[in-house]
């Protein structure tokens, strides 16, 4: 065999390419991990949430459902990697089903951070949630543009879960923005040092210009 | 910072994953081991990139991460095999179905000596004339001169067409 000839057989071998769906289950498996770690650091607020519960006798039962399921089980984590692998799998459809039960439970208690006395939770909480959904949301569109391997139901399901996803997103950056204007009319009415008034000021720039992260942590420094 | 970091590792896993992938099937042979390999050089890659010292050279340090991990697969029993050339789309459709089985059993025949070249230089023809890389690009995924990655590359090329010519015979009629 020549050496052209054999130079050409060898060019054949690249193309060879990855399964495309498995190609893009393993990059959102991998960069969702780290959502998980990104939006698991507001909880590190929570000193000992088990102390915060129980000196909360009369905490009302929806907010109590909504601490366990975000911030304790941490189930709003879809598990993307097991369902690209298995698309077909009717398991994979019916725990898309769950994660929307779970979506339409933290939705009916979004209206019960807006009572906790502890604005500086109540916020990171709501920051958790909306990180979570939103990238959920982002990966069931990605799958439905990518399609491959999916059966009518599963298109269905992540449809109306992307959708859902979508609503509650919303619905939670409302419930953080009015927490933020309570919190800032709050500490407005308040006598506050000149450095704590500084950073009343910092953190409403900040919330202004929509650095939420920023502005929670410039919040959590007041009063300390 | 976060958004940053996990940009740039998205465009190296974009820019490197066929590569890898196509590196570690061709040296295990199966696909469902080498999904698992390339999954695991990726988490490794990415934990690393994360939390460790700055990666100098990304290309490196991923063909590096392979390399381990094909070692450890074998280390733990598994057999040699040869993938399968139905990988391997063969896109010329004026093919006819003779010439096509030839170009199949050619692919075939090409793989089995390319395994008995020694692992570097298998690594550099891959890497040239497979993936496209230039010899300034494996000089430094290698830390050598072009010259010596020049010099490699032929050898290699001369060595694969010795074995391939030496076996020719025995394979006619095998």
């Amino acid at each position: 065999m020549d050496e052209k000839h054999l130079i050409g057989q060898l060019k054949v071998f690249s193309q060879i390419k990855p399964d495309k769906t498995w190609e893009f289950s393993v990059k959102e498996r991998l960069l969702s991990q780290d959502a998980a770690v990104e939006a698991a650091k507001p909880m590190a607020w929570f000193a000992n949430i088990g102390s915060f519960l129980s000196n909360r006798s009369g905490l009302a039962v929806g907010m109590a459902t909504f601490i366990g399921v975000v911030l304790i089980s941490g189930s709003l984590y879809f598990d993307w990697f097991g369902f690209s692998q298995n698309p077909q799998s009717q398991q994979m459809v019916l725990s898309l089903q769950e994660m929307q039960n779970k979506l339409e439970l933290v939705n009916n208690s979004l209206d019960d951070l807006k009572n906790l006395d502890n604005k500086n939770q109540a916020l990171a909480m709501a920051e958790v949630v909306k990180s979570t959904v939103k990238e959920n949301q982002k990966v069931a569109q990605q799958l439905q543009a990518g399609k491959s391997g999916l059966s009518k139901q599963a298109l269905a399901s992540l449809g109306q879960f992307e959708k859902e996803s979508g609503e509650v997103f919303a619905r939670t950056s409302q419930v953080q923005n009015e927490i933020f204007e309570q919190c800032f009319n709050d500490l407005k009415q308040r006598s506050l040092s000149v450095s704590d008034q500084e950073r009343l000021k910092q953190a409403e720039d900040f919330y202004n210009q929509g650095e939420v992260a920023q502005a929670m942590m410039i919040l959590q420094q007041i009063g300390q | 910072m976060a958004k940053d970091y996990k940009k740039q590792f998205s465009q190296i896993y974009d820019k490197h994953i066929d590569k890898i992938y196509r590196y570690v099937l061709l040296k295990v042979g199966a696909k469902e081991p080498a999904e698992d390999i390339v999954a695991e050089v990726f988490t490794k890659t990415w934990k690393k990139f994360r939390t460790g010292p700055e990666i100098r050279n990304c290309s490196a340090y991923l063909y590096q991460v392979a390399r381990a991990e094909i070692a450890n697969y074998y280390r733990t029993g598994a057999k040699v095999e040869f993938v399968s050339v139905d990988f391997v789309p063969i896109v010329d459709k004026k093919a006819s179905p003779e010439a096509e089985q030839t170009l199949k059993g050619d692919l075939e025949n090409l793989q089995r000596h390319l395994r008995e070249i020694k692992d570097d230089y298998q690594d550099v023809l891959l890497w040239y004339y497979v993936d496209g890389y230039s010899t300034k690009e494996i000089a430094a995924m290698l830390e050598k001169s072009e010259g010596a990655v020049r010099v490699m590359v032929s050898r290699a090329l001369a060595e694969l067409r010795e074995k391939m010519a030496k076996k020719w015979p025995e394979t006619l009629f095998a």
